[in-house]
Protein backbone atom coordinates (compact mmCIF):
# COMPACT_ATOMS: atom_id res chain seq x y z
CA UNK A 1 0.00 0.00 0.00
CA UNK A 2 2.78 2.41 0.89
CA UNK A 3 5.70 1.82 -1.37
CA UNK A 4 9.06 3.56 -1.11
CA UNK A 5 11.03 3.53 -4.31
CA UNK A 6 14.74 4.24 -4.11
CA UNK A 7 14.10 7.08 -1.69
CA UNK A 8 17.12 9.28 -1.00
CA UNK A 9 17.33 12.32 1.18
CA UNK A 10 20.37 14.55 1.54
CA UNK A 11 19.97 17.47 3.89
CA UNK A 12 21.44 20.86 3.06
CA UNK A 13 24.24 20.35 5.57
CA UNK A 14 25.35 17.29 3.63
CA UNK A 15 23.99 14.54 5.88
CA UNK A 16 22.66 11.63 3.90
CA UNK A 17 19.57 10.91 5.97
CA UNK A 18 18.13 8.22 3.71
CA UNK A 19 20.00 6.08 1.24
CA UNK A 20 18.02 4.21 -1.37
CA UNK A 21 15.07 3.07 0.71
CA UNK A 22 13.05 0.40 -1.09
CA UNK A 23 10.17 -0.83 0.99
CA UNK A 24 6.68 -2.12 0.54
CA UNK A 25 4.56 -1.62 3.64
CA UNK A 26 1.64 -4.01 4.02
CA UNK A 27 -1.85 -2.55 3.91
CA UNK A 28 -3.68 -2.79 7.22
CA UNK A 29 -0.53 -3.62 9.14
CA UNK A 30 0.99 -1.75 12.05
CA UNK A 31 4.56 -1.23 10.92
CA UNK A 32 7.16 0.03 13.37
CA UNK A 33 10.17 1.89 12.08
CA UNK A 34 12.93 1.56 14.61
CA UNK A 35 16.59 2.38 14.88
CA UNK A 36 19.10 4.36 16.92
CA UNK A 37 18.78 8.13 16.97
CA UNK A 38 19.88 9.75 13.75
CA UNK A 39 19.07 6.66 11.68
CA UNK A 40 16.50 8.54 9.62
CA UNK A 41 13.32 6.97 10.99
CA UNK A 42 11.46 10.24 11.56
CA UNK A 43 12.75 11.59 8.27
CA UNK A 44 11.36 8.54 6.51
CA UNK A 45 7.99 8.96 8.23
CA UNK A 46 7.72 12.64 7.36
CA UNK A 47 8.21 11.81 3.70
CA UNK A 48 4.87 10.00 3.69
CA UNK A 49 2.82 13.16 4.33
CA UNK A 50 5.33 15.30 2.49
CA UNK A 51 6.50 17.31 5.47
CA UNK A 52 9.92 16.51 4.00
CA UNK A 53 10.66 16.25 0.29
CA UNK A 54 13.04 13.60 -1.00
CA UNK A 55 16.21 14.36 -2.92
CA UNK A 56 15.45 11.42 -5.17
CA UNK A 57 12.95 8.61 -5.45
CA UNK A 58 9.22 8.20 -5.16
CA UNK A 59 6.51 7.11 -2.76
CA UNK A 60 3.48 5.29 -4.10
CA UNK A 61 0.26 5.04 -2.13
CA UNK A 62 -2.49 2.87 -3.63
CA UNK A 63 -0.72 2.83 -6.95
CA UNK A 64 -0.37 6.59 -7.22
CA UNK A 65 2.69 8.71 -6.64
CA UNK A 66 2.10 11.09 -3.73
CA UNK A 67 3.99 13.76 -5.61
CA UNK A 68 1.26 13.85 -8.22
CA UNK A 69 -1.38 14.69 -5.61
CA UNK A 70 -2.33 18.00 -4.02
CA UNK A 71 -0.31 18.20 -0.82
CA UNK A 72 -3.18 19.58 1.28
CA UNK A 73 -5.55 16.84 0.10
CA UNK A 74 -2.91 14.22 0.77
CA UNK A 75 -2.34 15.42 4.33
CA UNK A 76 -6.04 15.55 5.11
CA UNK A 77 -6.26 11.89 4.13
CA UNK A 78 -3.44 10.84 6.46
CA UNK A 79 -3.64 10.95 10.27
CA UNK A 80 -0.62 12.23 12.12
CA UNK A 81 0.36 11.94 15.78
CA UNK A 82 3.54 13.52 17.12
CA UNK A 83 5.60 13.12 20.26
CA UNK A 84 5.01 16.69 21.44
CA UNK A 85 1.27 15.96 21.02
CA UNK A 86 0.75 19.37 19.40
CA UNK A 87 -2.80 20.05 20.54
CA UNK A 88 -3.79 23.69 20.02
CA UNK A 89 -3.97 25.28 23.49
CA UNK A 90 -6.51 27.92 22.47
CA UNK A 91 -9.07 25.34 21.33
CA UNK A 92 -11.18 23.01 23.46
CA UNK A 93 -10.73 19.27 23.16
CA UNK A 94 -13.78 19.08 20.87
CA UNK A 95 -12.47 21.90 18.69
CA UNK A 96 -9.07 20.26 18.49
CA UNK A 97 -10.58 17.03 17.26
CA UNK A 98 -12.88 18.89 14.89
CA UNK A 99 -10.10 20.68 13.00
CA UNK A 100 -9.89 18.25 10.11
CA UNK A 101 -13.67 17.70 9.76
CA UNK A 102 -14.08 21.47 9.62
CA UNK A 103 -11.43 21.71 6.94
CA UNK A 104 -13.27 18.98 5.08
CA UNK A 105 -16.49 20.96 5.37
CA UNK A 106 -18.65 18.58 7.41
CA UNK A 107 -21.89 19.86 8.94
CA UNK A 108 -22.02 20.80 12.62
CA UNK A 109 -24.22 17.82 13.50
CA UNK A 110 -21.89 15.39 11.78
CA UNK A 111 -18.89 16.91 13.52
CA UNK A 112 -20.45 16.81 17.00
CA UNK A 113 -21.45 13.19 16.61
CA UNK A 114 -18.07 12.19 15.27
CA UNK A 115 -16.19 14.03 18.03
CA UNK A 116 -18.22 12.16 20.66
CA UNK A 117 -17.56 8.86 18.93
CA UNK A 118 -13.86 9.56 18.78
CA UNK A 119 -13.68 10.48 22.46
CA UNK A 120 -15.51 7.27 23.32
CA UNK A 121 -13.11 5.34 21.15
CA UNK A 122 -10.06 6.59 23.07
CA UNK A 123 -11.84 6.07 26.42
CA UNK A 124 -12.41 9.69 27.33
CA UNK A 125 -15.92 10.51 28.56
CA UNK A 126 -17.29 13.01 25.99
CA UNK A 127 -19.42 14.92 28.52
CA UNK A 128 -16.44 15.43 30.77
CA UNK A 129 -13.77 16.22 28.22
CA UNK A 130 -15.43 17.96 25.26
CA UNK A 131 -15.23 21.47 26.64
CA UNK A 132 -11.97 21.21 28.51
CA UNK A 133 -8.74 22.72 27.28
CA UNK A 134 -5.59 20.72 26.52
CA UNK A 135 -3.64 22.25 29.43
CA UNK A 136 -6.24 20.89 31.85
CA UNK A 137 -5.46 17.31 30.80
CA UNK A 138 -2.64 14.97 31.79
CA UNK A 139 -0.05 13.99 29.21
CA UNK A 140 -1.65 10.60 28.66
CA UNK A 141 -5.11 12.12 28.20
CA UNK A 142 -3.71 14.72 25.82
CA UNK A 143 -2.12 12.08 23.65
CA UNK A 144 -5.42 10.15 23.58
CA UNK A 145 -6.94 13.29 22.16
CA UNK A 146 -3.99 13.40 19.75
CA UNK A 147 -4.87 9.89 18.58
CA UNK A 148 -8.57 10.78 18.31
CA UNK A 149 -7.66 13.83 16.24
CA UNK A 150 -5.62 11.68 13.88
CA UNK A 151 -8.43 9.15 13.44
CA UNK A 152 -11.32 11.56 13.10
CA UNK A 153 -11.27 11.99 9.33
CA UNK A 154 -11.29 8.20 8.96
CA UNK A 155 -7.95 8.15 7.14
CA UNK A 156 -6.63 4.90 5.71
CA UNK A 157 -3.14 5.70 6.88
CA UNK A 158 -1.98 6.96 10.27
CA UNK A 159 1.54 8.14 10.94
CA UNK A 160 2.82 8.20 14.50
CA UNK A 161 6.13 9.77 15.41
CA UNK A 162 7.25 8.43 18.81
CA UNK A 163 3.80 9.26 20.16
CA UNK A 164 4.18 7.65 23.57
CA UNK A 165 7.82 8.25 24.39
CA UNK A 166 7.24 11.43 26.41
CA UNK A 167 4.63 9.79 28.61
CA UNK A 168 5.06 8.16 32.00
CA UNK A 169 5.49 4.34 31.87
CA UNK A 170 1.95 3.57 33.03
CA UNK A 171 0.20 5.82 30.51
CA UNK A 172 2.56 4.50 27.86
CA UNK A 173 1.60 0.89 28.55
CA UNK A 174 -2.10 1.79 28.54
CA UNK A 175 -1.87 3.70 25.30
CA UNK A 176 0.10 0.90 23.65
CA UNK A 177 -2.60 -1.59 24.63
CA UNK A 178 -5.31 0.74 23.41
CA UNK A 179 -3.55 1.36 20.14
CA UNK A 180 -3.24 -2.37 19.60
CA UNK A 181 -6.98 -2.80 20.26
CA UNK A 182 -7.87 0.10 18.01
CA UNK A 183 -5.70 -1.29 15.27
CA UNK A 184 -7.27 -4.71 15.39
CA UNK A 185 -10.74 -3.08 15.32
CA UNK A 186 -10.08 -0.59 12.55
CA UNK A 187 -7.45 -2.35 10.46
CA UNK A 188 -5.80 0.90 9.41
CA UNK A 189 -2.33 1.05 7.97
CA UNK A 190 -0.28 2.50 10.79
CA UNK A 191 3.33 3.57 10.49
CA UNK A 192 4.81 3.98 13.93
CA UNK A 193 8.25 5.40 14.63
CA UNK A 194 9.89 4.44 17.91
CA UNK A 195 13.32 3.96 19.42
CA UNK A 196 11.99 1.52 22.00
CA UNK A 197 12.44 -2.10 20.95
CA UNK A 198 10.06 -3.40 23.62
CA UNK A 199 7.37 -1.08 22.30
CA UNK A 200 7.97 -2.26 18.75
CA UNK A 201 7.90 -5.94 19.71
CA UNK A 202 4.72 -5.39 21.68
CA UNK A 203 2.63 -3.62 19.09
CA UNK A 204 4.10 -4.22 15.64
CA UNK A 205 2.93 -6.54 12.90
CA UNK A 206 5.99 -5.65 10.89
CA UNK A 207 9.25 -4.05 11.95
CA UNK A 208 11.63 -2.03 9.81
CA UNK A 209 15.06 -1.66 11.35
CA UNK A 210 16.95 1.34 10.05
CA UNK A 211 20.58 2.17 10.46
CA UNK A 212 22.30 5.22 9.01
CA UNK A 213 19.54 5.73 6.47
CA UNK A 214 19.46 2.16 5.24
CA UNK A 215 17.11 -0.72 5.92
CA UNK A 216 18.89 -3.38 7.96
CA UNK A 217 15.97 -5.74 8.19
CA UNK A 218 12.26 -5.77 7.46
CA UNK A 219 10.04 -8.50 8.84
CA UNK A 220 7.66 -9.64 11.55
CA UNK A 221 8.83 -9.44 15.16
CA UNK A 222 9.19 -13.23 15.20
CA UNK A 223 11.33 -13.29 12.09
CA UNK A 224 13.55 -10.55 13.41
CA UNK A 225 13.96 -12.19 16.80
CA UNK A 226 14.58 -15.64 15.41
CA UNK A 227 16.82 -14.77 12.55
CA UNK A 228 18.39 -11.36 12.89
CA UNK A 229 20.01 -10.75 9.55
CA UNK A 230 23.02 -8.72 10.62
CA UNK A 231 25.21 -8.30 13.66
CA UNK A 232 23.78 -4.83 14.05
CA UNK A 233 20.23 -6.13 14.30
CA UNK A 234 21.35 -8.72 16.83
CA UNK A 235 23.04 -6.15 19.02
CA UNK A 236 20.22 -3.68 18.59
CA UNK A 237 17.68 -6.20 19.82
CA UNK A 238 20.03 -7.38 22.53
CA UNK A 239 20.78 -10.93 23.64
CA UNK A 240 18.58 -10.61 26.73
CA UNK A 241 15.54 -9.54 24.85
CA UNK A 242 15.94 -12.32 22.30
CA UNK A 243 16.06 -15.09 24.88
CA UNK A 244 13.38 -13.53 27.03
CA UNK A 245 11.10 -13.09 24.06
CA UNK A 246 11.68 -16.56 22.69
CA UNK A 247 10.99 -18.14 26.06
CA UNK A 248 7.62 -16.50 26.36
CA UNK A 249 6.36 -16.77 22.82
CA UNK A 250 5.93 -19.36 20.16
CA UNK A 251 9.02 -21.50 20.21
CA UNK A 252 10.03 -23.39 17.15
CA UNK A 253 12.11 -26.47 16.58
CA UNK A 254 15.09 -24.30 15.75
CA UNK A 255 14.99 -22.77 19.20
CA UNK A 256 16.12 -26.13 20.63
CA UNK A 257 19.18 -26.18 18.39
CA UNK A 258 21.46 -26.49 21.42
CA UNK A 259 19.90 -29.88 22.13
CA UNK A 260 20.29 -31.23 18.61
CA UNK A 261 22.63 -34.09 17.91
CA UNK A 262 24.26 -34.55 14.54
CA UNK A 263 24.43 -38.30 14.65
CA UNK A 264 21.09 -39.97 14.09
CA UNK A 265 20.69 -42.44 16.97
CA UNK A 266 18.01 -44.54 15.34
CA UNK A 267 15.92 -44.29 12.22
CA UNK A 268 14.99 -40.60 11.72
CA UNK A 269 11.85 -41.32 9.77
CA UNK A 270 10.21 -37.96 10.46
CA UNK A 271 11.34 -34.57 9.17
CA UNK A 272 10.17 -31.23 10.57
CA UNK A 273 10.85 -27.70 9.43
CA UNK A 274 12.97 -25.38 11.55
CA UNK A 275 9.91 -23.16 12.08
CA UNK A 276 7.71 -25.99 13.34
CA UNK A 277 6.09 -24.96 16.57
CA UNK A 278 6.24 -26.49 20.01
CA UNK A 279 2.75 -27.97 19.72
CA UNK A 280 3.72 -29.83 16.59
CA UNK A 281 6.82 -31.30 18.25
CA UNK A 282 4.83 -32.45 21.25
CA UNK A 283 2.26 -33.98 18.92
CA UNK A 284 4.96 -35.91 17.07
CA UNK A 285 6.70 -37.20 20.17
CA UNK A 286 3.64 -37.95 22.27
CA UNK A 287 0.77 -38.80 19.92
CA UNK A 288 2.72 -40.16 16.97
CA UNK A 289 5.32 -41.80 19.21
CA UNK A 290 8.40 -40.80 17.23
CA UNK A 291 11.65 -41.08 19.18
CA UNK A 292 13.60 -38.72 17.00
CA UNK A 293 12.97 -36.10 14.31
CA UNK A 294 15.27 -34.51 11.76
CA UNK A 295 15.06 -30.72 11.78
CA UNK A 296 15.53 -29.08 8.41
CA UNK A 297 15.79 -25.51 7.29
CA UNK A 298 15.50 -24.91 3.55
CA UNK A 299 16.35 -28.57 2.81
CA UNK A 300 19.47 -28.30 4.89
CA UNK A 301 19.76 -30.63 7.86
CA UNK A 302 20.23 -28.74 11.12
CA UNK A 303 20.41 -31.84 13.27
CA UNK A 304 18.33 -34.44 15.07
CA UNK A 305 16.17 -33.84 18.08
CA UNK A 306 15.43 -36.90 20.21
CA UNK A 307 12.48 -37.25 22.52
CA UNK A 308 14.77 -37.53 25.53
CA UNK A 309 16.76 -34.39 24.82
CA UNK A 310 13.52 -32.54 24.04
CA UNK A 311 12.13 -33.46 27.45
CA UNK A 312 15.40 -32.43 29.06
CA UNK A 313 15.24 -29.13 27.22
CA UNK A 314 11.72 -28.45 28.44
CA UNK A 315 12.64 -29.41 31.99
CA UNK A 316 15.70 -27.18 32.10
CA UNK A 317 13.61 -24.34 30.72
CA UNK A 318 11.09 -24.73 33.49
CA UNK A 319 13.91 -24.54 35.98
CA UNK A 320 15.17 -21.32 34.43
CA UNK A 321 11.79 -19.70 34.34
CA UNK A 322 10.74 -20.48 37.90
CA UNK B 1 -0.34 73.98 59.99
CA UNK B 2 0.97 76.38 57.40
CA UNK B 3 1.84 73.57 54.95
CA UNK B 4 -1.76 72.46 55.03
CA UNK B 5 -2.91 75.95 54.25
CA UNK B 6 -0.33 76.18 51.48
CA UNK B 7 -1.57 72.97 49.97
CA UNK B 8 -5.13 74.14 50.22
CA UNK B 9 -4.22 77.37 48.46
CA UNK B 10 -2.38 75.42 45.80
CA UNK B 11 -5.37 73.18 45.11
CA UNK B 12 -7.62 76.16 45.12
CA UNK B 13 -5.55 78.03 42.58
CA UNK B 14 -5.19 74.91 40.39
CA UNK B 15 -8.93 74.42 40.52
CA UNK B 16 -9.56 78.04 39.59
CA UNK B 17 -7.15 77.73 36.66
CA UNK B 18 -8.93 74.63 35.40
CA UNK B 19 -12.34 76.27 35.68
CA UNK B 20 -11.09 79.43 34.08
CA UNK B 21 -9.51 77.59 31.11
CA UNK B 22 -11.92 74.71 30.90
CA UNK B 23 -12.81 75.29 27.28
CA UNK B 24 -9.17 75.27 26.24
CA UNK B 25 -8.44 72.18 28.31
CA UNK B 26 -11.53 70.37 27.06
CA UNK B 27 -10.70 71.01 23.43
CA UNK B 28 -7.05 70.10 23.96
CA UNK B 29 -8.08 66.87 25.68
CA UNK B 30 -10.31 65.85 22.79
CA UNK B 31 -7.63 66.74 20.24
CA UNK B 32 -5.09 64.76 22.22
CA UNK B 33 -7.36 61.74 22.37
CA UNK B 34 -8.06 61.98 18.68
CA UNK B 35 -4.39 62.34 17.69
CA UNK B 36 -3.42 59.34 19.80
CA UNK B 37 -6.28 57.18 18.64
CA UNK B 38 -5.86 57.87 14.93
CA UNK B 39 -2.10 57.41 14.93
CA UNK B 40 -2.34 54.15 16.88
CA UNK B 41 -4.99 52.87 14.49
CA UNK B 42 -2.85 53.69 11.47
CA UNK B 43 0.19 52.16 13.17
CA UNK B 44 -1.79 48.96 13.76
CA UNK B 45 -2.92 48.84 10.16
CA UNK B 46 0.70 49.05 9.03
CA UNK B 47 2.41 47.04 11.77
CA UNK B 48 0.18 43.98 11.99
CA UNK B 49 0.54 42.91 8.36
CA UNK B 50 4.21 43.91 8.44
CA UNK B 51 4.84 41.86 11.57
CA UNK B 52 3.03 38.85 10.11
CA UNK B 53 4.91 39.17 6.86
CA UNK B 54 8.36 39.31 8.43
CA UNK B 55 7.46 36.38 10.69
CA UNK B 56 6.97 34.34 7.52
CA UNK B 57 9.78 35.83 5.44
CA UNK B 58 12.40 35.67 8.15
CA UNK B 59 15.21 37.14 6.07
CA UNK B 60 13.37 40.47 6.02
CA UNK B 61 12.79 40.43 9.75
CA UNK B 62 16.12 41.84 10.92
CA UNK B 63 16.25 44.73 8.43
CA UNK B 64 12.59 45.64 9.02
CA UNK B 65 12.84 45.65 12.79
CA UNK B 66 16.12 47.52 12.38
CA UNK B 67 14.44 50.26 10.35
CA UNK B 68 11.61 50.71 12.85
CA UNK B 69 14.12 50.70 15.69
CA UNK B 70 16.20 53.41 14.03
CA UNK B 71 13.05 55.51 13.50
CA UNK B 72 12.34 55.22 17.17
CA UNK B 73 15.78 56.34 18.24
CA UNK B 74 15.21 59.72 16.62
CA UNK B 75 14.39 62.05 19.52
CA UNK B 76 10.70 62.79 19.33
CA UNK B 77 11.11 66.53 19.23
CA UNK B 78 13.63 66.18 16.39
CA UNK B 79 11.27 63.91 14.45
CA UNK B 80 8.57 66.58 14.52
CA UNK B 81 11.24 69.07 13.47
CA UNK B 82 12.39 66.96 10.52
CA UNK B 83 8.88 66.61 9.20
CA UNK B 84 8.01 70.32 9.17
CA UNK B 85 10.16 71.27 6.15
CA UNK B 86 8.89 68.16 4.34
CA UNK B 87 5.17 68.30 5.03
CA UNK B 88 4.65 71.64 6.71
CA UNK B 89 2.83 72.15 9.95
CA UNK B 90 -0.55 70.81 10.97
CA UNK B 91 -2.36 67.72 12.09
CA UNK B 92 -0.98 65.47 9.34
CA UNK B 93 2.58 66.10 10.39
CA UNK B 94 1.73 65.17 13.96
CA UNK B 95 -0.13 62.04 12.87
CA UNK B 96 2.77 60.88 10.71
CA UNK B 97 5.31 61.44 13.46
CA UNK B 98 3.18 59.67 16.06
CA UNK B 99 2.49 56.74 13.73
CA UNK B 100 6.20 56.29 13.00
CA UNK B 101 6.80 56.27 16.72
CA UNK B 102 4.21 53.61 17.41
CA UNK B 103 5.42 51.19 14.71
CA UNK B 104 8.28 49.47 16.51
CA UNK B 105 6.52 48.02 19.54
CA UNK B 106 3.68 46.60 17.46
CA UNK B 107 5.84 45.20 14.65
CA UNK B 108 8.28 43.65 17.05
CA UNK B 109 5.65 42.06 19.26
CA UNK B 110 3.66 40.75 16.32
CA UNK B 111 6.82 39.24 14.89
CA UNK B 112 7.88 37.75 18.22
CA UNK B 113 4.40 36.48 18.99
CA UNK B 114 4.10 34.61 15.73
CA UNK B 115 7.69 33.37 15.66
CA UNK B 116 7.48 31.84 19.10
CA UNK B 117 4.51 29.60 18.28
CA UNK B 118 6.05 26.19 18.91
CA UNK B 119 7.27 24.22 15.87
CA UNK B 120 5.15 21.29 17.08
CA UNK B 121 1.98 23.39 16.60
CA UNK B 122 3.08 24.40 13.13
CA UNK B 123 3.92 20.82 12.22
CA UNK B 124 0.63 19.52 13.57
CA UNK B 125 -1.30 22.21 11.71
CA UNK B 126 0.49 21.57 8.42
CA UNK B 127 0.24 17.82 8.75
CA UNK B 128 -3.52 18.10 9.27
CA UNK B 129 -3.76 19.70 5.88
CA UNK B 130 -4.13 23.38 6.75
CA UNK B 131 -3.08 25.75 4.03
CA UNK B 132 -0.58 28.35 5.07
CA UNK B 133 -3.40 30.90 5.32
CA UNK B 134 -5.57 28.66 7.50
CA UNK B 135 -2.58 27.98 9.69
CA UNK B 136 -2.01 31.70 10.16
CA UNK B 137 -5.59 32.56 11.09
CA UNK B 138 -6.53 29.44 13.02
CA UNK B 139 -3.31 28.74 14.87
CA UNK B 140 -0.50 31.24 14.67
CA UNK B 141 -2.46 34.46 15.04
CA UNK B 142 -4.68 33.38 17.95
CA UNK B 143 -1.63 32.08 19.79
CA UNK B 144 0.20 35.37 19.20
CA UNK B 145 -2.64 37.64 20.35
CA UNK B 146 -1.41 38.19 23.93
CA UNK B 147 1.94 39.37 22.56
CA UNK B 148 0.39 41.58 19.92
CA UNK B 149 -1.92 43.20 22.45
CA UNK B 150 1.02 43.90 24.74
CA UNK B 151 2.76 45.63 21.83
CA UNK B 152 -0.27 47.78 21.12
CA UNK B 153 -0.48 48.72 24.78
CA UNK B 154 3.16 49.82 24.91
CA UNK B 155 2.72 51.79 21.71
CA UNK B 156 -0.42 53.51 22.98
CA UNK B 157 1.05 54.67 26.28
CA UNK B 158 4.09 55.92 24.39
CA UNK B 159 1.97 57.77 21.85
CA UNK B 160 -0.17 59.51 24.46
CA UNK B 161 3.01 60.90 25.98
CA UNK B 162 4.68 61.92 22.76
CA UNK B 163 1.46 63.54 21.47
CA UNK B 164 2.12 66.46 23.83
CA UNK B 165 4.72 67.56 21.30
CA UNK B 166 2.09 67.94 18.59
CA UNK B 167 1.63 71.48 19.78
CA UNK B 168 4.97 72.44 18.19
CA UNK B 169 3.65 71.65 14.72
CA UNK B 170 0.37 73.36 15.43
CA UNK B 171 -1.68 70.19 15.82
CA UNK B 172 -3.07 71.03 19.23
CA UNK B 173 -3.54 68.54 22.02
CA UNK B 174 -2.77 68.90 25.68
CA UNK B 175 0.70 70.09 24.76
CA UNK B 176 -1.00 73.41 23.92
CA UNK B 177 -2.05 73.86 27.52
CA UNK B 178 1.39 72.94 28.85
CA UNK B 179 3.11 75.22 26.36
CA UNK B 180 0.92 78.15 27.27
CA UNK B 181 1.65 77.56 30.92
CA UNK B 182 5.37 77.52 30.18
CA UNK B 183 5.19 80.69 28.14
CA UNK B 184 3.23 82.64 30.71
CA UNK B 185 5.03 81.26 33.78
CA UNK B 186 1.83 79.74 35.16
CA UNK B 187 2.76 76.49 36.85
CA UNK B 188 -0.87 75.60 37.50
CA UNK B 189 -1.67 75.82 33.84
CA UNK B 190 1.26 73.48 33.10
CA UNK B 191 -0.23 71.04 35.58
CA UNK B 192 -3.66 71.45 34.07
CA UNK B 193 -2.16 70.13 30.81
CA UNK B 194 0.20 67.54 32.27
CA UNK B 195 -2.19 65.83 34.67
CA UNK B 196 -4.75 64.93 31.98
CA UNK B 197 -1.91 63.47 29.87
CA UNK B 198 -0.91 61.24 32.76
CA UNK B 199 -4.52 60.31 33.43
CA UNK B 200 -5.09 59.52 29.76
CA UNK B 201 -1.97 57.36 29.53
CA UNK B 202 -2.93 55.42 32.62
CA UNK B 203 -6.48 55.03 31.45
CA UNK B 204 -5.36 53.58 28.13
CA UNK B 205 -2.92 51.34 29.93
CA UNK B 206 -5.65 50.07 32.21
CA UNK B 207 -8.19 49.48 29.45
CA UNK B 208 -5.71 47.76 27.17
CA UNK B 209 -4.34 45.61 29.95
CA UNK B 210 -7.87 44.43 30.59
CA UNK B 211 -8.39 43.84 26.88
CA UNK B 212 -5.12 41.96 26.69
CA UNK B 213 -6.31 39.59 29.39
CA UNK B 214 -9.70 39.18 27.78
CA UNK B 215 -8.28 38.53 24.34
CA UNK B 216 -5.93 35.82 25.60
CA UNK B 217 -7.65 32.61 24.54
CA UNK B 218 -9.25 30.92 27.54
CA UNK B 219 -7.30 27.72 27.12
CA UNK B 220 -4.02 29.60 27.41
CA UNK B 221 -4.91 31.31 30.67
CA UNK B 222 -4.75 27.98 32.49
CA UNK B 223 -1.43 27.49 34.14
Amino acid sequence: MIQFKNLNKDFDDGTEALKGIDLNLQPGALTCIIGPSGCGKTTLLKHINRLISPSEGDIIIDGESIYGKDVVELRRSIGYVIQQIGLFPHMTIAENIAVVPKLLGWTKGQIDQRVNDMLDMVNLEPDVFRNRFPLELSGGQQQRVGVARALVGNPDIILMDEPFSALDPISREQLQDQLKDLHSQLQKTIVFVTHDMDEALKIADQIVILRKGEVEQYGTPDEILQSPRTEFVKSFIGEDRMTRYLKTTNKTAKYYQDWFTMAAPSDPSKEVQALAELDELIHLFVDEKFDVVAVKENDELLGYLTKDSFIKALTSERGELS
Amino acid sequence: MSWLKGMYNGFNEFFLTVVDRRELIQMAFIEHLWLSFVSISIACLISLPLGIWIARAKRFAEPMIGVTAVLQTIPSLALFGFLVPLIGIGTNTALIALTIYALLPIVRNTYTGISRVSPAMIEAASAMGMTSRQRLFKVEFPLAIPFIMAGIRTATVLTVGVATLATFVGAGGLGDVIYRGLQSYKPYLILAGAIPVAVLANMFDFILKHLEKKSTPKGMRIK
